[in-house]
C-alpha cells in the first residue's frame, strides 16, 4: 500500500509501540468526536442556556475545537511515529495542556450560563 | 500430543486497538444522531407550519434542505470512518499470528489520515446543523 516518504525511512518500531500510539490517535479523535456531538447536543437541547447569537457562536467554538483536534490528532500520531522509527526521544506536545485550558474553560463558561440563567 | 504454538501477546494489545476503533465508531453514530435529530426536527416544525398556511417562514425550506444535506453527510462521513475502522481490524486480525514481523500489523497511514478527515468533515456538518438550527 502506499505510504508517504517519511513511513519509508527508519525502522518499523515495535508493534506494541505503534499500536499504543494508534490508540492513543483514537482516543484523541474520540475526544474531538465528543466536543462535536457536545456542541450540536447543547444547541439543540438547550436553547434558552444565553442568547441565541451567545449560544451558537460558543457551540461553533467548539465544534471548530472539535475539527482542529481531528487534524492534530493525526499530525501528532505521525510525529510519534517517526521518532519512534529513528530511535529519538518522543517530540513534545502541547495539545495535554491545550486541551486542559479548552475543557476547563468551557467547564467555566458553561458553569457561568447555567448559574445565572434567569 | 504438541499443537502448533501460536505467540499471542500476553497484553491484547491487536484486540484492544480493535475495540478502540468500535468505541470511536460508536462516538461518531452519538454525534450523527444529534444531527439528524435536528433535521427531524426542522422537518416537524415545517409539516406543523405547512398546515397552517400563511405562518410559513420565508426559508423555512432552505433550512430544512441544508439540515437535510448535513445529516448526510454526517451519515456519509459516519460510512467512511467505519470502512476505516473495518479493514483496520482485519489487517490486526490476521496479523496476531505473525507478531514478529510488525510491518504486519502497523496501521496504514492513509488510514488514519481518511479517519481525520472524515471527522473534518463531520464537524463542518456539524457546524452546519448550528448554524441552520431552527
Amino acid at each position: 500500500m502506499h505510504q508517504p516518504a517519511w513511513r519509508r525511512t527508519g525502522k518499523t518500531p515495535d508493534y506494541r509501540f505503534s499500536l499504543a500510539n494508534e490508540r492513543t490517535f483514537l482516543a484523541w479523535v474520540r475526544t474531538a468526536l465528543a466536543l462535536l456531538a457536545g456542541a450540536v447536543a447543547i444547541d439543540q437541547l438547550a436553547p434558552e442556556i444565553a442568547p441565541t447569537a451567545v449560544r451558537i457562536i460558543l457551540c461553533m467554538v467548539l465544534a471548530l475545537i472539535g475539527a482542529a483536534l481531528a487534524i492534530v490528532s493525526y499530525r501528532r500520531w505521525a510525529h510519534q511515529e517517526l521518532a519512534m522509527r529513528h530511535g529519538e526521544e518522543l517530540p513534545h506536545s502541547w495539545l495535554l495542556l491545550g486541551m486542559t485550558v479548552v475543557v476547563s474553560l468551557a467547564a467555566l463558561v458553561f458553569a457561568i450560563l447555567i448559574l445565572t440563567r434567569p | 500430543m504438541t499443537s502448533p504454538i501460536v505467540v499471542r501477546d500476553p497484553g491484547l494489545q491487536p484486540e484492544r486497538t480493535a475495540l478502540s476503533w468500535r468505541r470511536t465508531i460508536m462516538s461518531a453514530i452519538a454525534a450523527d444522531l444529534f444531527i439528524w435529530r435536528g433535521w427531524a426536527h426542522a422537518l416537524t416544525d415545517a409539516n406543523a407550519r405547512g398546515s397552517m398556511p400563511g405562518i410559513l417562514h420565508a426559508g423555512t425550506e432552505n433550512h430544512v434542505l441544508g439540515l437535510g444535506v448535513c445529516a448526510m453527510v454526517a451519515c456519509l462521513t459516519t460510512i467512511v470512518l467505519a470502512a476505516c475502522a473495518a479493514s483496520r481490524i482485519r489487517v490486526l486480525r490476521a496479523g496476531v499470528g505473525s507478531m514478529g514481523q510488525p510491518e504486519n500489523l502497523a496501521a496504514s497511514a492513509l488510514t488514519l489520515r481518511t479517519a481525520s478527515a472524515a471527522i473534518v468533515a463531520l464537524a463542518i456538518a456539524a457546524i452546519g446543523a448550528i448554524a441552520l438550527g431552527l
